[in-house]
């Protein structure tokens, strides 16, 4: 909307993404690794988790018990992405919550050896509930959907698969991209969540999959009550009807 | 990276590719063929210029298959290569524009046809009073097919004065990338067009069956009923293009 008589305002379009600042220069992220560590030779399953929420979860649940921190990804200035050797079975990479998604196929580059010497990959993301298309709305506070590549096989059965026209973008979705491309064994896990904070509940279906995982290790979570669930929010209703 | 997963000879095919513009009216039309004609994914493309994406397949509920950022879709019966965009651009796609290049080059594509749109409030005074379509054409299709536009009663793209009025250019305000993929392809000889569409952001779906007709008029891709009726499928990914309906629980 015009601020003065006379101003010409251009009207915006959904089409163009930084239409201004569209770097033509290529970027490359840098692999620092820990100590003597190298790429390994052979991974059976990599995890990559993207989204505060769901590496929060992993961070909390599934590190912290002996793992090695095996190379970081560095992002410049920003937070660093960080790849755990969990066992020999599972190495996890927890995404950097900075990363921007401009740069997203220059950081599937640099994972490109973790990722074409895993026999399985996992992708792990997270999405409010807001943007899931459906005709019916979701019920549950939190729920899993999944997406394979032609060869990737859901350790889970019971999750369901994304419906159209849900997409998923971001790291996740270009690590399924590239398998999918280079004919690689990958399936995507999105959360779809009511709010950006996990309790005991919301937290279930992550607990099913990591449960699920080959080689995972699950400690028993503790979780922080939400100053502002809805769940708090349904107990109030309750209580109300209740005095009606 | 453009990858087939078929092995199909291409030669004298007619590729057609959306630029991402306003109102995405160009891939909103790539859409309508590739549904309309149930054009085969033959393909993908992994360039560092597209914000990746990925989901299940938006033309088939049934389908196990997953769509990409960018995916190449074909039809034999029409001989038609179609290349589908569904995210937007994060840097100048000088690299794809390059891997495209030499894809058409070396797979003998015999045309290539790219379809934009533009900003409505940027059209001139002639172009208000006559219909919101537009095209360019290189020298090679101008000579093969001038006549047939000729025919049709299809409008060129008007050039205008450059902003330092010295030379009259021709512009495609919000057309993406459009006018540079085709000053490339111009340069190196390959038969190229562009055809847009003037029109503002909201609901798109008309401007993009608008373009899909103009294009049908000169390559008759889409079939016909009985009574002559065009034969246009929307694809069911369509269905919640403006999101979900308001619930029930707001009335």
């Amino acid at each position: 909307m015009a601020q003065i008589f006379g101003e010409i305002v251009e009207p915006e379009s959904r089409a163009f993404w930084d239409d201004d600042e569209l770097d033509a220069s290529q970027f490359q992220y840098q692999l620092r690794w820990s100590g003597d560590n190298v790429m390994p030779s052979s991974i059976k399953t990599f995890l990559i988790v993207e989204g505060s929420v769901v590496s929060d979860f992993t961070r909390m649940c599934s590190l912290g018990r002996g793992e090695n921190e095996i190379c970081i990804i560095e992002h410049g200035r920003f937070k660093a992405s960080n790849i755990y050797k969990i066992n020999n079975d599972l190495y996890t990479c927890l995404v950097s919550p900075d990363l921007d998604a401009k740069h997203s196929t220059e950081f599937i580059a640099t994972l490109t050896d973790f990722l074409l010497n895993a026999e399985k990959i996992i992708t792990l993301t997270c999405q409010h509930v807001s943007s899931y298309k459906s005709d019916v709305a979701p019920i549950l506070p939190s729920f899993l959907q999944s997406l394979s590549t032609k060869s990737g096989k859901s350790p889970l059965n019971d999750v369901e698969r994304v419906k159209q026209p849900n997409i998923v973008h971001g790291i996740a979705a270009g690590v399924m991209s590239y398998a999918e491309i280079f004919e690689l064994s990958a399936v995507l896990y999105v959360l779809y969540v009511e709010e950006f904070l996990l309790d005991s509940e919301t937290a279930m279906p992550l607990v099913k999959l990591f449960a699920a995982i080959p080689g995972s290790l699950l400690h028993d979570p503790v979780f922080k009550q939400s100053s502002f669930s809805s769940r708090v929010i349904d107990l109030y209703y309750n209580h109300l009807r209740t005095f009606k | 990276m453009i990858k087939l997963t078929e092995d199909i000879d291409l030669t004298g095919y007619t590729l057609i590719i959306p630029s991402v513009a306003v109102g995405n009216v160009g891939q909103l039309a790539v859409d309508l063929f590739i549904s309309s004609l149930s054009a085969k994914r033959i393909g993908y493309v992994w360039d560092s210029a597209f914000i990746p994406i990925v989901g299940p397949d938006p033309y088939d509920e049934n389908s196990s298959a997953l769509c990409t950022a960018v995916d190449l879709f074909c039809s034999t019966d029409k001989r038609v290569l179609l290349i589908q965009i569904r995210s937007p651009l994060s840097k100048k796609p000088f690299l794809f524009f390059k891997k495209l290049q030499n894809f058409i080059t070396e797979k003998h594509v015999a045309k290539v046809i790219i379809l934009t749109s533009s900003y409505s409030h940027e059209k001139r005074d002639q172009q208000i009073r006559t219909i919101p379509l537009r095209y360019i054409a290189s020298p090679e299709i101008k000579s093969e097919f001038g006549a047939m536009f000729d025919s049709l009663n299809w409008t060129h793209l008007e050039s205008k004065i450059d902003e330092y009025g010295r030379s009259e250019v021709l512009a495609i305000p919000g057309g993406g990338f459009a006018k540079n993929l085709y000053d490339i392809f111009v340069e190196n000889h390959i038969p190229c067009a562009v055809l847009l569409r003037f029109c503002s952001e909201g609901d798109n779906i008309p401007d993009a069956m608008e373009l899909a007709n103009y294009l049908n008029q000169w390559l008759e891709l889409f079939s016909k009923d009985a009574s002559g009726n065009l034969l246009i499928r929307k694809p069911s990914s369509w269905r919640f293009l403006f999101g979900n309906d308001p619930p029930l629980e707001m009335f």
